[in-house]
Order: C-alpha cells, then sequence, then structure tokens
C-alpha cells in the first residue's frame, strides 16, 4: 500500500520498496550489515504497485536462502529484481491497469444502467436515490479491489515458496487467459453502455435544441475520435479542441 | 467557507490514493464524482460528472512513469464548480482543465522529489532506516499540501469570481452542451477499442 510514498522520477518506488523489505532484511542481517543492503535496495525500482508483492517474496527468499548458505552474489541479486521488475510490471500494467480497472468502471455503469440509473440523460432525474448510486460504488470498488487486494495478499506467499523455474509463482495464475475473458465481458459491457447513452440522450429527450445539439456532439465525437484515435491522439485534448472550436464558433456567431 | 475548506482537505486526502497511498481506486473519477455529490447534495451531477470523466479520460493508464491527468482533482473541481452555482456542462470543462493542470504540477513536484532523494543521499547511506521512513513521510504530506492549496485556490477563485463573471449568451451555453455531451461517445470510442476482442 505505501510501496510508491516517495515515488520521484530518479528512483521511483525504490524508497517504497525499501520500506517494505525492512522487517525482513531486518532478520536476516546484523545492524552493520543492514545499512550496505539498504543502499543496494535503494537503488532504482520501478514495476506494477499490486504485483510488486511477487518481487517483495521472490528477493525476500533470495536474501534468506543465499545469506544462509554463505554464497550471496550481487549480480544474481540485481539479474533477479530486473527480470522481476520488468516482467511485473508488463503484467499487472497489462491486468490491474489496462484491463481489470476499466473493466470494473464499465461494469458499474452498465450494471447501473441496467438498474434504470438515467445519468446519460442531459438532466438526470434529480431524485435519483443515494442508494442507487452508492450501489455503483460499491459494485466498482469490488469488481476491482477483491482480485487486487487478493492478489496483494497471496501473491507474496506465492513468489516465496517459488523458484526461479516457475517463473517466482507467477504462472500460478493464467493471467493472459484471464485478460481475455474479461476483455470480451467488458465489450459487452460497452456495448450496453452505448445502448443506454443512445436511449438516454435521445430515446427520451423531447425533440427540440438539445435534441439536435446531442446528435450533431454524437456525429462530431463519432468523425474526430475515430480519426484522432488512429492518430494516438489523447480523447482529453479532442475534447478540448472540440469545446475551444464550437465556443469560438459560439462567440462569433 | 468552512465547508468548502473541509471538502478540499478530503479532496487532498483521497488523491493520495492516486499515487502515493493505497491505489484502492477510492481516487478514480467515478467515486470522487460520487463521493462530493453526496456530500454537496447533488448525488445526480455527482455521477454524471463521474462517469463522463471516467469516460473521457479511458486511454489513460498509470504505466511506468507517466503522469495522467488528474482524474480525482477533475471530478472534485467539477462537483464543487456544480454546488457553487455553475452549470454542469460549464463546470465539466473546467473540471478537465483543472485535472490538465494539475498534471504539471504532479510532474515537477515528483521531479523535485528526485532532487530531494540526491539531496538526502549522504543520510540515506548513513542512516538508511531513519531516512527512508522520514522521506516517506515527508513525501505523502508534502503531496497532501500541494493538493489541497491546489483544490483550495480553485474553489477561493471559483467563489470570488463566480459572481462577478458576465453572463454567457445562449449560444455560447450550447456550445459548451454540445462538448459536454460529445465527452461521453468520445470515452465510449476507446473503450470498444480497449475491450475489442482479439482473437
Amino acid at each position: 500500500m505505501l510501496l510508491q510514498a516517495g515515488w520521484n522520477f530518479l528512483r521511483y518506488q525504490s524508497v517504497g520498496f525499501t520500506f517494505i523489505m525492512l522487517p525482513t532484511l531486518r532478520k536476516i542481517y546484523n545492524k552493520r550489515e543492514l545499512k550496505n543492503v539498504l543502499i543496494r535496495y535503494l537503488e532504482n525500482f520501478n514495476t506494477n504497485p499490486v504485483m510488486s508483492v511477487y518481487a517483495a517474496g521472490a528477493l525476500m527468499r533470495l536474501e534468506e536462502s543465499e545469506v544462509r548458505a554463505n554464497k550471496f552474489k550481487q549480480s544474481d541479486w540485481v539479474m533477479t529484481k530486473t527480470f522481476l521488475m520488468s516482467t511485473l510490471a508488463s503484467m499487472g500494467d497489462r491486468f490491474f491497469w489496462d484491463t481489470l480497472k476499466p473493466f470494473a468502471f464499465i461494469f458499474s455503469v452498465a450494471a447501473g444502467a441496467i438498474f434504470s440509473l438515467d445519468v446519460f440523460k442531459f438532466s438526470p432525474s434529480a431524485d435519483m436515490g443515494n442508494w442507487e448510486v452508492l450501489a455503483v460504488a460499491a459494485v466498482y470498488l469490488l469488481t476491482y479491489n477483491i482480485p487486487a487486494l487478493y492478489t496483494r495478499w497471496k501473491g507474496i506467499s506465492l513468489s516465496y515458496n517459488a523458484s526461479a523455474d516457475d517463473c517466482y509463482g507467477m504462472l500460478a495464475f493464467d493471467w493472459n487467459k484471464a485478460i481475455k475473458r474479461i476483455k470480451w465481458a467488458g465489450f459487452i459491457c460497452t456495448i450496453v453502455v452505448a445502448c443506454a447513452a443512445m436511449a438516454g440522450q435521445f430515446l427520451y429527450m423531447p425533440w427540440g435544441e438539445e435534441f439536435l445539439l446531442a446528435g450533431g456532439a454524437l456525429l462530431v465525437a463519432a468523425v474526430s475520435g475515430l480519426l484522432f484515435e488512429k492518430a494516438n491522439v489523447s480523447m482529453v485534448y479532442v475534447y478540448l479542441g472540440l469545446t475551444a472550436i464550437t465556443f469560438t464558433t459560439a462567440v462569433f456567431l | 467557507m468552512i465547508t468548502l475548506i473541509l471538502l478540499c482537505l478530503l479532496g487532498a486526502l483521497i488523491e493520495l490514493d492516486d499515487t502515493y497511498v493505497g491505489q484502492i481506486a477510492i481516487s478514480s473519477p467515478l467515486i470522487t464524482g460520487i463521493i462530493f455529490g453526496l456530500l454537496t447534495g447533488n448525488t445526480a451531477a455527482g455521477l454524471q460528472v463521474g462517469i463522463f470523466m471516467s469516460l473521457l479520460f479511458f486511454d489513460y493508464a498509470p504505466v511506468g512513469n507517466v503522469i495522467s491527468p488528474n482524474g480525482t482533482i477533475s471530478a472534485f473541481t467539477a462537483v464543487i464548480l456544480v454546488y457553487l452555482g455553475m452549470a454542469v456542462y460549464n463546470a465539466f470543462f473546467w473540471g478537465v482543465a483543472a485535472g490538465m493542470a494539475f498534471k504539471l504540477t504532479d510532474s515537477y513536484y515528483r521531479r523535485y522529489m528526485g532532487k530531494a532523494i540526491l539531496k538526502k543521499e549522504k543520510t540515506m547511506r548513513s542512516l538508511p532506516e531513519r531516512a527512508i521512513g522520514f522521506f516517506m513521510l515527508r513525501a505523502v504530506a508534502l503531496q497532501f499540501i500541494i493538493s489541497f492549496f491546489f483544490l483550495f485556490t480553485i474553489v477561493f477563485l471559483s467563489k470570488m469570481i463566480l459572481p462577478v463573471l458576465p453572463e454567457m449568451n445562449p449560444n455560447m451555453h450550447s456550445a459548451m452542451k454540445a462538448s459536454f455531451f460529445a465527452a461521453p461517445w468520445l470515452g465510449l470510442i476507446m473503450a470498444f477499442k480497449k475491450f475489442k476482442p482479439s482473437r
């Protein structure tokens, strides 16, 4: 939880990771040795924060076993740490940041839309129940946090008990299969949300200025979104650009 | 004003979850929008801002050393501006702008922390155990203070400027409404791209 406290552009998560390793290192080394070990840990460290527990477990095991056997090699330690950092970052960023978190959001909104939360109406009903809204928040938080917290809790013992041949416990779970399944579920939820947005903006809106505005906005968003998405331009910039163009036009009209 | 200060303190506390403490998703625009919507008595606006903001920021992921526009700051600003009397479509725009501005602040702060770690190198080498705890505490406290002052400045300026702003003409309102309507569709395009099933 505190891995990223002290995150900076020079050493990234190294301070937080050293803090996580500190209780174990205290047990392995005496006070004089500990100082040098901590300096070694304060070098660069950067990976996915959820998956970082795998690095902690594997490095705890490495320190313990090699120090006990009196054959600690710094090159082995650096190699293991570098391997873990890049592998965990690649897997964790793909799974947690790029798949699970967006899915949790789209799933909670789709669930909300199914249970008739009219958020896509231009003026959503003012009497929207607080419990309904809190339920959307709860669905989002639980969908993301149950797998994330379970990984944080279980990952450390998995990697501690696994060897390099088992990829430090990372193979205990089929991440790629899970990503594929979640993406399918996300795709279906996106269709539900798009239908809810369509219904909210057009079906329940009386014919008039706002109906036309919504139609125009959909058309412009679709064309510019698809165009700029291919050029890898962020949608935030597309939105700001659209606002600037429409507002400037309105000023001169 | 005390209510607004308390809201800013809570906003700064929630913002810590974005990077520094936790990462349990309570700092996402959806949850921030809902929390402040409930607190300011406008649940509908809070939820709508949260969903639209999350959709607009859909293509950002905090991978490597990338700093995304801050969704917490964006959602907070938009909901508070609605609370102060601004129309939701205008508030949404200023929320996005605030999130972009905070991205710059955050990037300066992280560069500063990088320099700070270099300055503390000597202490870190002589007393690493104590220096690590102190460095982390300082980093979290500084981030909290920066976020609080950022949010407070926005709230304070809004409270001062909003009553004296000239009234926008109907065309301007329509322009802001149109781009607000476009925001969820832009996000949904990214959602379809992200979840497009691969073979």
